[in-house]
């Protein structure tokens, strides 16, 4: 079943989906779907004020949100399965608390994308704000598993606070990536801003080139860590085009935040000497 | 029934369920992935001696493999899951993590599986670390050229042990080509091995013997040299017999490496081929030489 949400064209403001659980759309009619309450204009409204409603029968379950997305935030927000398509930009918190399945975004989002996600895939064609991955206001750890894969540039704080699963950007990524990481891995193809891996405890940072190395971390020499091979590789299978040079010679490994536990690491390609 | 006027004995081979599990051992070079799983291969030649057999399968390209080097499929099989698993923690341990640039892979898909990398990590200590992609968990043991990776779980199969062919030849030297292209052919089959040494076994054995304290002795019957002092398996004109043995990941697997095996095998100087059983007692399997061969055609 395809179920498709397209804005109405006197949409203004920003909408808020956090209360509607998408994937349970396929179990609900039409009316039903309009019924649906919803935050408008930090006013309660009904589903089908906001939206056009459209349900069609398609091989696969999926959700697609069309028309302004860029007023629509929380998209996909606590999802555990299915398939949410959003044809264009999206709002803030995209993804956030979700546990399974697939959310694709074929523009830009907002801040705060996959926050404290569990589990299932992200997919950005575009860029990525700011606090990608991280942990949901009041929260201490950022996302525990999942992949979020993004096409285009991320902003600062990337993984804050990230306990488990894979963050890929093919572009560049602000300040701060990495802060207070507990574990997991981020992978930036190319410029990693500065201060990235402060205060991390554990886990893996992957940069083509760095800004700055924090004195909170050490030189480790050369790495050859079979383990980015792996993710490397697996990047490759879904459609994540690698350096060639990343798959020719071995990164460079610095250790730290040492003044956290010490154990994660930055591995880059290029950094200032 | 004769193939090139070579007998093929109407009887069976009698076989038996067996554990498996298949390895994906990768490196720098194929020759250092292929001298690690050779390593991890190594005496595991019947379970009668040490519990497991083994037998390296196909190379693998780097497209094949999980992290992007040349790769080479090692298979390991054990009377049970919980022996399997016992020797595959000494196994990879002792003979592919001391290996140049090595890396261990699951390359079974299956819902019965061990953890040998969760006590393989311990040679880390403390030192050691996991990363989790996809629900599958690796860890990364630090080793004095980087570090040694290797999955956490691996699965286990329901495979099949103990097909095998017995070639009677005029001479050894023919019954020994005659095994060595049986063999070849025995390794073209998807997720066949034959673990003896080359593939072929001069020590066809049957179970207990004369003395208390041997799990096998030698096949007297089909010893030339003791033609005459026992009740000989072999026709007259035969003065070598080789023994092919064949583990495979299913019984559907050792039938066709073993029809392959007496096609390749059909050559000048070969007098019969037949099968070792044990009266049908104690193999679940039953393999009928006649019956495969009309099933698994040239």
């Amino acid at each position: 079943m395809r179920v498709v949400l397209e804005t109405r064209q006197d949409c203004t403001g920003p909408i808020s989906l956090k209360g509607i659980n998408l994937p349970a759309l396929f179990h609900l009619s039409q009316g039903e779907i309009w019924q649906l309450p919803l935050n408008h204009l930090s006013q309660p409204f009904l589903l089908g004020d906001v939206f056009k409603v459209d349900i069609r029968d398609s091989d696969g379950d999926e959700v697609v949100l069309r028309g302004d997305t860029r007023l629509l935030h929380y998209c996909g927000y606590g999802m555990d399965s299915g398939r949410v398509m959003v044809e264009g930009d999206a709002g803030a918190c995209a993804g956030s608390g979700m546990s399974g399945g697939e959310l694709v975004i074929e523009g830009n989002t907002g801040d705060c994308l996959g926050a404290a996600m569990s589990g299932g895939n992200i997919s950005v064609q575009g860029n990525a704000g700011d606090w990608c991955g991280a942990a949901l206001a009041g929260e201490s750890k950022g996302m525990t598993g999942g992949v979020i894969l993004t096409g285009g540039n991320a902003g600062s704080n990337l993984g804050n606070g990230m306990r488990r699963g894979l963050i890929a950007v093919a572009g560049n990524c602000k300040n701060y990536a990495g802060s207070c990481m507990l574990a997991g891995t981020i992978l930036c193809l190319e410029e990693m801003g500065a201060g990235a891996g402060v205060g991390m405890q554990r886990g893996s940072l992957v940069a083509g080139t760095i800004q700055s190395i924090l004195p909170g971390f050490s030189p480790a020499g050369l790495a050859d860590t079979g383990w980015l091979r792996l993710y490397l590789n697996w990047l490759e299978e879904n459609g994540f085009t690698m350096p060639a040079s990343w798959l020719e010679k071995p990164p460079y490994r610095f250790s730290g935040d040492h003044l956290a536990a010490g154990k994660g690491e930055i591995l880059a390609y290029e950094f200032p000497q | 029934m004769h193939i090139n006027g070579i007998l093929i004995d109407d009887t069976f081979a009698e076989a038996f369920p067996m554990a498996y599990s298949k390895l994906i051992i990768t490196a720098d070079t194929p020759a250092l992935a292929r001298q690690a799983a050779q390593a991890a291969a190594g005496m595991a030649i019947s379970i009668i001696g040490c519990s497991c057999e083994s037998g390296l399968g196909e190379a693998l390209d780097p497209a094949e493999t999980p992290d992007a080097r040349p790769g080479q499929v090692l298979w390991l099989y054990s009377y049970s899951a919980e022996k399997l698993e016992e020797q595959l923690f000494f196994r990879i341990g002792q003979a592919i993590l001391p290996s140049a640039t090595s890396a261990c892979f699951n390359g079974l898909d299956s819902p019965l599986t061990c953890k040998p990398g969760a006590k393989l990590r311990y040679f880390g200590d403390g030192y050691q670390s996991s990363k989790l992609l996809e629900g599958r968990r690796f860890w990364r043991i630090p080793v004095a050229d980087g570090e040694f990776v290797l999955d956490e779980s691996f699965g286990i199969g329901d495979g099949v042990g103990g097909g095998n062919l017995l070639l009677m030849g005029t001479d050894r030297k023919t019954a020994l080509e005659a095994a060595e292209a049986a063999v070849e052919a025995i390794l073209r089959v998807p997720g066949a091995v034959a673990p003896f040494p080359g593939g072929i076994c001069r020590s066809p054995s049957k179970p207990k013997g004369k003395y208390a304290n041997v799990p096998a002795s030698t096949n007297a019957g089909y010893c030339p040299t003791l033609r005459s002092r026992v009740e000989t398996r072999l026709t007259p004109d035969a003065h070598a017999v080789y023994e092919l043995v064949i583990d495979g990941d299913s019984l559907a697997c050792v039938s066709a490496a073993m029809a392959a095996a007496i096609r390749a095998a059909c050559r000048p100087g070969i007098i019969q081929i037949t099968a070792g059983n044990y009266g049908g007692k104690w193999g679940k399997y039953h393999i009928y030489l006649h019956q495969i061969l009309r099933e698994n055609p040239a």
